[in-house]
Order: structure tokens, then sequence, then C-alpha cells
């Protein structure tokens, strides 16, 4: 029988009629949602967007992490307010989030300090420093415009009024992922969870466990004050310092206290800039931004502190996770 | 213009508003000839002239054809014909081949290397004229009186460019008369194109960033790597073509007509004849009727007439040595299938099956790699990758393997909705739910905008 055969009767006429006014339907339907939660589905489409959706729906933010996924893996909120609570009574009840994401470029620091620093009640901004956090690529969240120069680009243009049309990149499948963790889970995370499951038992009040035997002096980084610049860098790394400096500059002239922190590598990881010719680096940009550096990449630290030779694992998270909570109440004074 | 692209759509939708609207059958025609033609020109105007062309030469050609049924006219229109699809398409080809036997030969001529570009569909839009030459010839169609009729037939633009190859017998009779509204046809023919257009872009385009990586530098890839990588090839060509296809008979059945489908659950096979049965079938049946038939068919040279069939057939996909190579091992295999003993008959018969669908399956994929290569030398290092030590493993991507799967299980299911009208026989629930999936599809994918792969044949 072939597809198409004799004329129909008006039975299948109507069946006709209601199928594309249901999907219709079905589809404004899904149009008023994208538009009713518009924020969402374009934080969706990009993660260092998710992160930021994320953070703005804490009530309240008093230190948050940025970085790359070391920072992503590596650091608990949850666990230093208990360091807080635990070591340093008088930042006790302080509430931080981690907004670090894989593959988190300068570009994107640059790019997000306009959004975060708006934030208000921020007491402290740590930033990740490290070779990925110099050296990726910017993963640009707004493509390209269409080129409305020719016909398919002016329909691409007009076709993104449709807001299905504009946040289509939210239904990948990666970014559809993210959808739960913006709408449910997002109050309950501290930012480092990227797994459902993680996310559903945060979700649930799973609490995270603290670090068992934690040797604050093994965990002191180095500490580059802002009087131990003067190093001479090459062009590159000299507009690297500069442009690192300039998003530390733009929450400090808020008001809110930035330090730098290079974290924890294992022994086995190599090449590790961060140990070796990055130290110039650093010494610049706690020079040229006024901002401590906290560098963690050269403490001789177990392999059982880590998932892989360059992200830290349950247990290294939980003690990087208190050694920044010290480090945090010394700049801070423990207020 | 693309089926995948905005233009299309403001082309098809005004065009279906215009030909339903008319109450006259020539004034329909003339709406599907006008769109037909915008549509080709889009792409490259200039091809249009060579389309408009071909189309007064055939009609004129056919005529005097259907009036002297003389063999001399015959061969002077398929010569013509096949000249043009010769210039276009192969004369760089021979030019290079011959430069280069001359150059080995100390010679210090040199053939001058045609600056031709290939207008879009021409292997498709040739055979199909062809075939209505060799068809009135034989008698078995009339020649088309109405210069109008044939111009759509010839250049209807759901299957201008790459299919499927309809024969004059099948559906000059669907343009003598107005075709009337039929509603399921209709309602059929909207989940065609809408699952057609998902199978490409949700499909195909996913696995094509896949499978590029993978061609693109074999010698890196582990055994694992390189064999998902062609795993990632054969499902990309197949829902891209398929997507294509399934696309075209949709358009069609939206003006009330009816194309043949081209595919038939081809990676099921499990034979090589039985997978030329099931893979671009109207072309398959091309070469059957005018080529394998003509050279003696079953009745005698069997092998030889298989092998030389095949081996033509590789060419028509490409001018280049790894498309002659791909046809002949499809012909070789073809001759060896037919004399090779069979699988053991006292073994589980379902386990045959299973194991026939897979050796047929993994024997095109291999075959696959001539097809895709960019040439004979990397088409050889991917076979290298594949089948030779040091023998690897790598993480297969977890999205490669969901989609392979996902396509693993649901291409019979979906194939069975495009048959007869399944869809438009199913409840409407499941009908928004499948249109809204494949919807999903189309949107959230539809950033690659990649060719079709059958568009450069």
């Amino acid at each position: 029988m072939s597809i198409v055969a004799a004329p129909t009767a008006n039975p299948y006429r109507r069946r006709l009629a209601a199928f594309v006014a249901g999907l219709a339907v079905l589809l404004v339907a899904l149009e008023l949602a994208v538009r009713r939660w518009e924020p969402l589905f374009e934080a969706a489409s990009h993660r260092a967007l998710t992160k930021v959706a994320m953070c703005e729906r804490h009530e309240r933010v008093d230190f948050l992490f940025l970085g790359t996924s070391r920072t992503q893996d590596g650091v608990s909120p949850a666990l230093v307010s208990r360091a807080f609570e635990e070591r340093h009574p008088g930042l006790s009840g302080l509430r931080g989030f981690n907004a670090a994401f894989t593959s988190s470029s300068l570009d994107a620091l640059e790019a997000l300090a306009g959004r975060l620093l708006s934030r208000p009640g921020l007491r402290i901004v740590v930033l990740e420093l490290s070779d990925p956090q110099r050296v990726n690529p910017a993963t640009p969240w707004t493509g390209a415009p269409p080129d409305t120069r020719t016909l398919e680009g002016r329909l691409a243009e007009t076709a993104r009024e449709i807001r299905l049309v504009r946040h289509r990149s939210a239904f990948l499948s990666d970014n559809l992922a993210r959808l739960p963790a913006l709408l449910l889970f997002a109050p309950a995370l501290g930012g480092w969870e990227v797994k459902g499951g993680e996310q559903i038992g945060a979700w649930l009040g799973r609490r995270e466990k603290p670090p068992v035997d934690f040797d604050a002096d093994r965990w002191r980084p180095a500490v580059l004050a802002p009087g131990d610049g003067g190093k001479a860098l090459s062009e590159e790394d000299s507009k690297t310092a500069d442009r690192f400096a300039s998003v530390a500059r733009k929450y400090r002239e808020r008001g809110i206290p930035v330090v730098f922190a290079s974290p924890p590598l294992s022994a086995e990881w190599s090449p590790a800039p961060e140990r070796d010719s990055m130290k110039p680096l650093f010494a610049e940009i706690a020079a040229r931004s006024g901002c401590e550096v906290w560098d963690f990449s050269s403490l001789p630290l177990d392999r059982r502190f880590f998932r892989n030779p360059s992200h830290l694992g349950t247990e290294g998270r939980a003690h990087y996770s208190y050694a920044l909570a010290a480090e945090i109440a010394r700049v801070t004074g423990g207020r | 213009m693309l089926f995948n692209s905005l233009a299309f759509l403001v082309l098809l939708v005004p065009a279906l508003a215009l030909y339903w609207s008319l109450p006259w059958h020539r004034a329909r025609l003339g709406v599907l000839f006008v769109a037909s033609l915008l549509f080709y020109s889009a792409h490259h105007w200039p091809s249009a002239f060579l389309l408009l062309g071909t189309i007064g030469f055939n009609h004129v050609a056919g005529r005097l054809q259907d009036r002297h049924r003389s063999r001399i006219l015959l061969a002077v229109a398929v010569c013509v014909n096949l000249s043009l699809l010769f210039w276009f398409k192969y004369a760089a080809f021979v030019a290079d081949n011959v430069n280069a036997l001359l150059g080995l030969a100390g010679a210090s001529l040199a053939v001058p290397r045609p600056p031709v570009f290939l207008p879009l569909g021409i292997s498709f839009f040739t055979f199909q004229v062809v075939a209505y030459q060799v068809d009135v010839h034989r008698g078995e169609v009339r020649a088309e009186p109405s210069l109008l009729r044939f111009a759509v037939f010839k250049c209807f633009f759901p299957q201008l460019i790459a299919g499927p190859i309809v024969r004059a017998h099948y559906f000059l009779p669907q343009l003598q008369a107005k075709r009337p509204f039929d509603a399921a046809g209709f309602h059929q023919g909207l989940w065609l194109v809408l699952a057609g257009m998902a199978l490409k872009i949700g499909v195909a385009d996913v696995l094509a960033q896949f499978a590029d990586e993978a061609f693109r530098s074999p010698g890196s890839l582990t055994t694992v790597g390189a064999w998902t990588g062609l795993y990632a090839y054969a499902v990309q060509l197949l829902a891209d073509f398929w997507g294509y296809s399934t696309t075209a008979v949709g358009l069609a059945a939206l003006f009330g007509f009816h194309l043949p489908f081209n595919f038939d659950l081809p990676y099921l096979a499990q034979g090589i004849q039985e997978f030329w049965r099931r893979w671009h079938i109207t072309l398959s049946v091309w070469f059957r009727d005018y080529l394998y038939i003509p050279l003696g068919g079953n009745r005698r040279h069997r092998d030889l007439n298989l092998l030389a069939t095949m081996t033509v057939a590789g060419l028509w996909h490409g001018a280049g040595w790894n498309f002659l190579l791909w046809g002949f091992g499809h012909g070789l295999w073809l001759v060896l299938e037919r004399h090779a003993p069979g699988l053991p008959a006292q073994w589980n018969p379902r386990l045959r099956t299973v194991l026939k669908t897979v050796l047929v399956f993994h024997g095109v994929c291999l075959l696959w790699v001539l097809f895709r290569a960019p040439s004979t030398s990397d088409a050889l290092a991917y076979l290298g990758r594949l089948l030779l030590p040091p023998y690897g493993t790598s993480a297969v991507p977890g999205a490669l393997s969901g989609w392979l799967l996902a396509f693993l299980l649901l291409q019979k299911p979906l194939d069975w909705t495009f048959r007869e009208r399944r869809f438009a026989g199913l409840r409407l629930p499941a009908q928004w739910g499948l249109s809204l999936a494949a919807g999903y599809l189309i949107l959230a994918y539809a950033g690659a905008r990649i060719d079709f792969i059958y568009f450069t044949f």
C-alpha cells in the first residue's frame, strides 16, 4: 500500500487537523515555558553560565571560588564552612559557592567578573592560578551571530525571536542534563557536585565527611605577598599577569578582597609549570594585583588525595577545603 | 538549497499553499516546476541552464524515439546525457590519470585539466533520463507529450538532487491528472519530513564529528578507536542518506505524490546481495535493469557481469580510484557469496542469522573505508589501523556509544513508522510524542548544517 492513495474521507482530515493543532499547542506551551524560565535555559547552554546561575540561586554567598576543574573538583564550600565553625569561630556561619568549571579560561574569568561582582555580600573571592586557567582557549557562550548578508543568515536572525530556537543549545544532551541542577538542586549545591548522584545526594541533605587527621602544617601553602614581585617576565607572561591583575582589580574596586590560589598537584603530574616556570608569574601577579598568591602546587602530598594526577579526589577535597579555610581566616582576620 | 536550511522552508510553505489552493492541474504543475527551478538555482544558478537544456533535449529525443524506435537515436540520446556526466564528473579524473601515465612514460605532453565544477545531482538526473530514453525505446512507456509534465518529472525538487531515482512508468502517470488532497498521505508525509530531518540532523550530523575526527588522523588511532570511528561513519552515512530519502518521500507526499523508499534496514542484511536489495534501492534497480541485465545478467558471464556492474556503480559514486576499488570490492564479494558455502545448516538458526548479520555489517564497514577516505593511500592507512598490529584500546566516548546503541535499537521501529500509513494510524498522543522527539533532535542539533553526503555524487 502506498502512502498516497485514494482521496480520504473527512475523519482523516479531522485527524490531521487534530495532529497539527495538538503539535502547535505543545510547541506554543514549550515556547512559553522557555520564555518563563529564559534565564535558566540561557544558563544551561554553557557550563560557565550554569555555574553563575546556580550561584545566583543561593540566597547568600560570602566566599566564592573561581577556576578550572581543578578547583571545581578540589573545593567543597560546605567543608570550608564547617572548618570555620570548628576552627575559626569568628567566621562561623559564612556560606560559599564553588563557581569553577571545566575548561575555564582567563577570558571566562574576565567575562564573568562583571556579573559576579554585582552579587551583594561577597566577602572574598579566590581565583585559581594555574597553567590551564592561563592557557585554556576562550569558549564563548554567545555563538557567532548569523551572517545577515545572506538570506539564510537573515532568516536565522529572525528565527532567534523564537526562544526555543534562541536557546536551542540548552537542549543538547550535555546541556539538558544541567536543567535539573538549575531548576531543582541549585540552592543545595556547593558547586563541586557535577554528577547527578552527587547533586541528588546534596539535595537530599547528604553531608560531606570532614578530613581525617587534617595536618594544617602539611597543607600550608607558600604565600607570595604583593611585595614579592619585580621578576622579569616574557612579554606574553607580562600580558597574562596584567589580565589576572585586571580581573582582581574589578572585585577589589567593589571592596571585595581577592586572593589567588594554585591548587595542589600530585608529584607524578608532569610537566607542571606551576611548580617550575610559573613561579615568577605568580610573584608578578601578586605584585601587580596587590593580592596574595597561595601556592599549593608544590606541596608534597600523597597520591591518595588525588583522583588523577592533577585533580583532587574526595579525601583531597576535604583537606584542601580545610586548608583554604585556614588561609581565608588568616587574611580576613577571622572576621 | 538544502532541505535542512531555513530558506527551504520559505520556499516550501508558500509552494504547498499555492499548489493546494489552485484548482487547475496545469497551474499546479507550473508551481512544482517553478519551485523546483528555484530550489535548484539557489545552489548555483548557472546549473539551472544545464538542467533546462537536458529537459528540452530529452523531451525532444523521447518524442522522436517514440515515433521512430531507433537504436541510433537511443545511442545519441544516451551518449549526450552520459557525455555531460562524464565531462562534469570524470574529465578531470581522466586527465589527471592520463597525465600521470604520460609522466611515467617520460612524455613532456600534458592533457589540460578541465576547470569544471560538479552540478548538483547530475549523477541522479542523468540516470533518470537515461532510463527514460531506454524505457521509451523498449516501448515500456510512451514518451511524455507535455513538456511541462516532462519537466516536472525531470526536476521534481524532492528527488532532483539525490534521488530516489524515479522511473517514468512510476512517476509520469502520477502527473497525468490533478491529485486529490489526501489527508492521511499528507499526515504521513509530515512525519516522514520530520523524521527524515531528525535522522540527518540528530543522528548523521552528530556522528559526523566522530567519524571526521577518526578519518582526519588514522595514524593516531587505537584499534578500538578506529573501529568505533568506522561504526560512526557507517551509521552517519546511512542516517544521512536514509534521512534525505525519507524527507524526499515525505515532501512528495505533501504534494500528493508517491516516491519509492530507498532503504530497507540495510545493516540488518544477512548477505551482500541482500544488502544491495536494501541499500539505495532505486540505484541498485537501475544498475540491474540498465547495465547488469543488458550485459547478460544471470544468463551468461554472470560473475563478470557482477564485477563490471559493481565497479561502474563504484565509479558512479565518485571519480576516484578508491570508489572504483570500493565498487570492485562489492562485486568481488557478490561473486564470492554466490560460490562460497553458507554457514553449516545444523547451527542454531538464530545464531546463524546473528552471525551473518554481524559479518555482513563488518564487511560493509571495511569497504566503507574506501568510500570515506580521501584517497586510496589514506584508506589503506585506516584499514591498517583496523586490522594490523599494534592493537590498542581506548575509551569509547559515552556520547558515541549512546548514539550508536540508540540507532541500533531504534532503526527498526522507526522504519516501521515510515511504511504505508502507520504513523498516521497511530494514536494521537503517540504521534505527538514521536514528533516532539524528532523536533527535539532537529532543534537541538541543527547548528552543524552539514551538506548531505550524496549531494557530492
